[in-house]
């Protein structure tokens, strides 16, 4: 590892002053920025942790606004209560995201930061239309999550510019929502493919708000209108769960590489997204009788 | 020997265990030494090239960078290698393997190291490579050395196979692809030196075979061995990775050269890609049997990748030849192995030793057998295995042959057990199951001796010096507790001293399943010589004859005069010490070769003890995305007798573990981009989420007359089956036979 320098900015308004110097380079929990040095593929002249910037932590919801904070762990976010009852799909991705030494550390701005294509906390934040807060000297301005994310390891992120925060609204109680992924083995692991998925029941049983993400299988984890028009409005049935699957392997653009094939992925990420339908359907007819009872 | 053991059997926690949990351990890594340098190695970029030039100039004007080593600095012997001599300590007319060590830079910081290691420039002139034994073997290969790339080449046969094929009802015809899998210690390979003002060397190494790198460092750098003083830090696992003196001999070749202290660590990448691995290949199988699933005849021909280098690989084929028909009664077999150059990253030994490939491809195979004939897989093992008084065709008798059947027995009712469970929603289950066979020992005609030495201290403490090393396996403690019981003294009595080879007597390699077995032997002949030698100096200080002395727990009791109060060792050996001597005593164990052996196998063959076994899986398999779950293990080993419980279970835990990542997902390959598979994010380890929810561990206890209290070893058995049983399960749950390991997702569901 080459020298570096290194800032560690306590409040926002340092933050800002200190990414106005070239070449800074953010580093929160460092899970990704870590390893990228050691390889030598990352070699930062200046550091800038902002662990300690403490208006970057936490969880705040206000009425049906949720707004998570870019320096929240995923342990965090995997512990809290709203979100687990309410965004199941943030907490069951969360809970995927490494190791618990690595979810103590990995916070949710790093995982949008960094724009990989298998960035587990992407698709649910995806399904819940999440907007990103960006902040700079300048001031903030708020992006969907789709409009920041932009390929592998690029974003919307200008010079001098930070992730604030991530919003969302919180789902209404009749949303079901879910998350799945496989890799190479069972933990600690690479999505070959990860979905999320969301859906409402009409009151005659048909399907509506429909929303899937699907990760590692496109240049950016990727929502699937095609997939989600397709199903809108209709009865749930075993055939359209197979032209849903046949739909999305079309929506996707998935690679080689040594974790799966292209075959393999296009195959699979129909079955997750199914999957993560079907269990998002369950959830919201669960609800659903929980209100007529 | 007393009738209810002491120590035997009992769980008695590592010594080790809390320093290494607590970070206290001293790996080489961690031990400091005044005025410390570091070195990092220039490796080849290039599978396989000449090198037409090394330029150091702008290495060596980076500031802090003390020297820049190539061959041309080497004093001694330029090329080492225990079994064939072919190995550059440093490269010099050529490369022939991505990693390959080419020169150390030595400087003051790490960081001056490693930027003044990219400026060394190399220039090379690549040449085509092989990285494919099968296509190694061809004659217009590309030549990795001169001499051709099969570097060995056994054939053993036993009856005549054309006539036991004739006579088969069914001819099964498979080839079989083994992975090449990384030993995956938690502590990369590292070693440091210094030379001493006196003109002596000493170097600490994580290794196995501490003599022998003392050997090849006192070669390379032209010293004596007296001269050469190797002692063996904390060791953060090797699993036959650690057999390998590379690091050993390059950190004492920077010492001697630099005349300073130097320490060499290797980067995850560096390990992976330069140290040795189990040997991949493919193993071509020709299997008869009658209808009633007999077997009378295989033939089998492996071609085994051995890499650029030969380290062990003539050793692993030969192991591998002979335990490739499986542990089965057949009366026609020839096996023959081609152990192959190509520019893959070296070969060598790694737990089982040729043992996990073979059992991967007859244990798979002998299911398939089963499937076609109709008949219980069980059913055609208990046909065909061995029974007592069996000798297997290398014409050895095989030694504790009823354990075969107790293991298989005790397995099948493992599998009724599992077979009964309901498969979960979305998934199909599977049973499936593998016999175990692994040798013991380094096979005939090699030196395989293990010598111990017991120093009765004054204040009563017993050292033990054990002369190979303790990789984290429990060797320390099992002997602790073998030594204790044959001394009838109290655990905390017996410790066991750190190697150096200044003063631990010459132990060989720790490997081959054989270290509790040999030490535990050594260490009992040691002890009935200590305790005499304690009766005789006992005697002459009390002026009495031996034979009125007894000796009991630790004492000795005078049988002349009873009511005397016993009297503790302690008072002996600390009169012995006011007179400047010490009580210690050494014994060597050789390992045993009746004289029924057949010698005309050539060295290294045959083997003549087995550890035999069984391993039942039970998996599930995803129907719609083929993801495989093992959810149950059960592993039934004849270990002849527990000495230390958790040790033992930790191996087989450990060890079953191991099969799963060669099973399920570890293989180290060449990428589209021309690079390995180098990290530990790409090589996929099993981790604690992968172990099955259930582990059972039956230990069988048919001790062995030649072991320690009937000890054998347990070390290697316990990888060699899971592999095959995990297949033969997701054949069951499927349908789908895998001919490659490690099985992958998409083998087994029908593409989109
Ligand atoms: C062992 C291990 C396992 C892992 N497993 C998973 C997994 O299962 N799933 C998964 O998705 N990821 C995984 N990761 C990757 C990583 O942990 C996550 O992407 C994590 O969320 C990154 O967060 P961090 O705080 O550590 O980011 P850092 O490494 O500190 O930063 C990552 C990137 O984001 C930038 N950045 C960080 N915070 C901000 C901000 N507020 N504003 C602007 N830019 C910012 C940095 O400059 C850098 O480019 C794993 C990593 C490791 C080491």
């Amino acid at each position: 590892m080459q020298t570096f320098n290194y800032l560690r900015p306590a409040h926002l308004d340092e933050l800002c002053q200190a990414l106005q110097q070239p070449h800074a380079k953010i580093v929160a929990g460092g899970t990704d920025v870590l390893p990228q040095m050691h390889t030598g593929r990352l070699q930062p002249a200046l550091l800038v942790d902002i662990s300690r910037v403490s208006e970057l932590e936490g969880i705040r919801i206000h009425n049906t606004q949720v707004e998570i904070g870019a320096l929240t762990t995923f342990a965090a976010i995997q512990a809290h209560p709203t979100l687990r009852a309410a965004a199941p799909a943030l907490t069951q991705a969360a809970q995927w995201v490494g190791a618990p030494m690595t979810r103590q550390r990995a916070t949710l701005g790093g995982n949008l930061a960094n724009a990989s294509p298998a960035a587990d906390a992407v698709p649910p934040l995806m399904i819940y239309n999440a907007e990103v807060t960006l902040t700079s000297a300048k001031g903030s301005r708020s992006l969907p999550l789709a409009q920041f994310l932009l390929g592998p390891g690029q974003t919307a992120l200008q010079r001098g510019e930070f992730i604030q925060s991530v919003r969302f609204e919180l789902p209404a109680e009749d949303l079901g929502s879910a998350f799945l992924k496989i890799g190479p083995r069972r933990g600690m692991t690479i999505a070959i493919v990860s979905a999320a998925a969301a859906v409402r029941l009409s009151p005659e049983g048909r399907l509506e708000q429909v929303r899937v993400a699907v990760g590692a299988s496109a240049p950016t984890v990727i929502r699937c209108p095609q997939t989600e028009n397709l199903l809108h409005g209709q009865l749930p049935s075993a055939e359209l769960w197979q032209s849903a699957a046949q739909q999305i392997a079309v929506e996707i653009s998935p690679i080689d590489d040594v974790r799966a094939s292209r075959a393999y992925r296009r195959r699979a990420a129909g079955v997750l997204a199914v999957r993560a339908l079907q269990a998002a359907l369950s959830q919201a007819q669960e609800a659903a009788q929980a209100r007529t009872v | 020997m007393t009738d209810t053991p002491l120590h035997l059997g009992k769980s008695y926690p590592r010594r080790d265990a809390l320093e290494k949990v607590t970070g206290q351990a001293q790996y080489v890594a961690d031990t400091d030494l005044p005025n410390l340098t570091h070195g990092r190695i220039v490796r080849s970029p290039h599978l396989h090239a000449r090198i037409l030039r090394i330029e150091t100039a702008e290495a060596l004007a980076v500031p802090g960078v003390i020297a820049v080593l190539t061959h041309a600095d080497i004093p001694g012997a330029k090329i080492y290698g225990d079994l064939l001599p072919d190995r550059p300590v440093l490269a010099s007319d050529k490369v022939r393997f991505m990693g390959e060590p080419v020169a150390i830079v030595v400087a003051k910081t790490r960081q001056a190291a490693d930027e003044a290691h990219k400026r060394v420039q190399v220039t090379y002139e690549p040449l085509p490579a092989v990285i494919d034994p099968f296509a190694a073997a061809q004659p217009d290969a590309p030549q990795v050395h001169e001499n051709g790339n099969v570097l060995s080449h056994f054939t053993v046969c036993h009856g005549d196979t054309a006539q036991g094929l004739a006579q088969a009802d069914l001819i099964l015809e498979e080839t079989f692809h083994v992975p090449r899998v990384y030993p995956a210690y938690l502590e990369t390979e590292a070693s440091q030196a210094v030379l001493n003002p006196n003109g002596t060397l000493t170097v600490w190494v994580s290794s196995q075979k501490p003599f022998h790198d003392r050997h090849h460092i006192a070669a390379a750098v032209n010293l004596p061995e007296e001269q050469v003083q190797v002692c063996v830090a904390a060791i953060g696992g090797a699993f036959g990775g650690k057999e390998d003196a590379n690091m050993p001999v390059l950190a004492g070749l920077a010492a001697y050269c630099t005349r300073g202290a130097v320490r060499l660590v290797n980067s995850r990448e560096e390990s992976m890609l330069a140290h040795p691995k189990r040997h991949s290949g493919q193993l071509h199988y020709r299997l008869g049997a009658k209808q009633d699933g007999t077997i009378t005849a295989v033939e089998i021909t492996t071609h085994l990748d051995t890499g650029a280098y030969a380290s062990y690989g003539p050793a692993v084929g030969q192991l591998l030849t002979e335990v490739a028909a499986g542990p089965y009664r057949i009366p026609h077999v020839r096996s023959e192995t081609f152990v192959v150059y190509t520019n893959a990253p070296i070969a060598g030994a790694m737990r089982g030793f040729g043992a996990p490939q073979a059992n991967f491809a007859i244990e798979s195979l002998v299911d398939t057998l089963a499937h076609r004939l109709g008949l219980d897989p069980l059913e055609v093992r208990r046909r065909n295995i061995w029974r007592p008084g069996d000798f297997n065709f290398t014409r050895v008798r095989v030694n504790q042959a009823e354990s075969t059947s107790l293991a298989l027995e005790t397995a099948a009712q493992e599998v009724a057990r599992l077979k009964a469970l309901p498969a979960s929603p979305g998934k199909k289950a599977g049973v499936g199951m593998a016999m175990a066979l692994q040798t013991m020992g380094l096979g005939w005609g090699v030196p395989d001796d293990s010598t111990n030495r017991l120093e009765w201290q004054p204040d009563g403490q017993v050292l033990l010096r054990i002369g190979a090393p303790d990789l984290g396996q429990g060797l320390n403690i099992a002997a602790a507790q073998i030594t204790a019981e044959a001394l009838g003294v109290d655990l905390s009595q017996v410790e066991v001293a750190p190697i150096n080879t200044l003063l631990s007597p010459d132990g060989g390699v720790t490997c081959a399943s054989r270290m509790t077995y040999m030490v535990g032997n050594s260490s009992m002949l040691a002890a009935v010589r200590l305790i005499d030698m304690l009766k005789e100096e006992g005697a002459r200080l009390l002026g009495v004859q031996p034979d009125q002395l007894e000796y009991r727990g630790g004492q000795l009791l005078r049988l002349d005069q009873p009511h005397l109060p016993p009297i503790p060792a302690a008072e002996i050996t600390s009169r012995l010490a006011e007179e400047g001597r010490a009580l210690h005593s050494t014994a060597t164990f050789s390992f045993p070769y009746g004289p029924e052996i057949p010698t005309d196998l050539g060295i290294g063959m045959p083997h003549v003890l087995f550890c035999l076994g069984a391993q039942v899986m039970r998996v599930e398999v995803d129907s719609e995305l083929g993801s495989v779950e093992v959810t149950h293990a059960t592993a039934v080993h004849d270990v002849g007798r527990v000495i230390n419980r958790a040790a033992l279970e930790g191996q087989v835990e450990g060890g079953l573990a191991m099969g799963m990542g060669f099973a399920l997902s570890e293989d180290m390959i060449l990428k589209a981009n021309g690079q390995w598979v180098d990290g530990l994010a790409e090589y996929v380890l099993p981790t604690a989420m992968d172990i099955p929810g259930e582990v059972k561990i039956i230990l069988l206890e048919q001790p062995e007359s030649s072991g320690p209290y009937g000890a054998k070893g347990i070390g290697e058995a316990v990888t060699a089956p899971t592999a095959a049983a995990v297949a033969n399960a997701v054949f069951a749950a499927t349908g789908v036979r895998v001919h490659a390991a490690p099985i992958r997702p998409e083998m087994l569901i029908r593409p989109a």
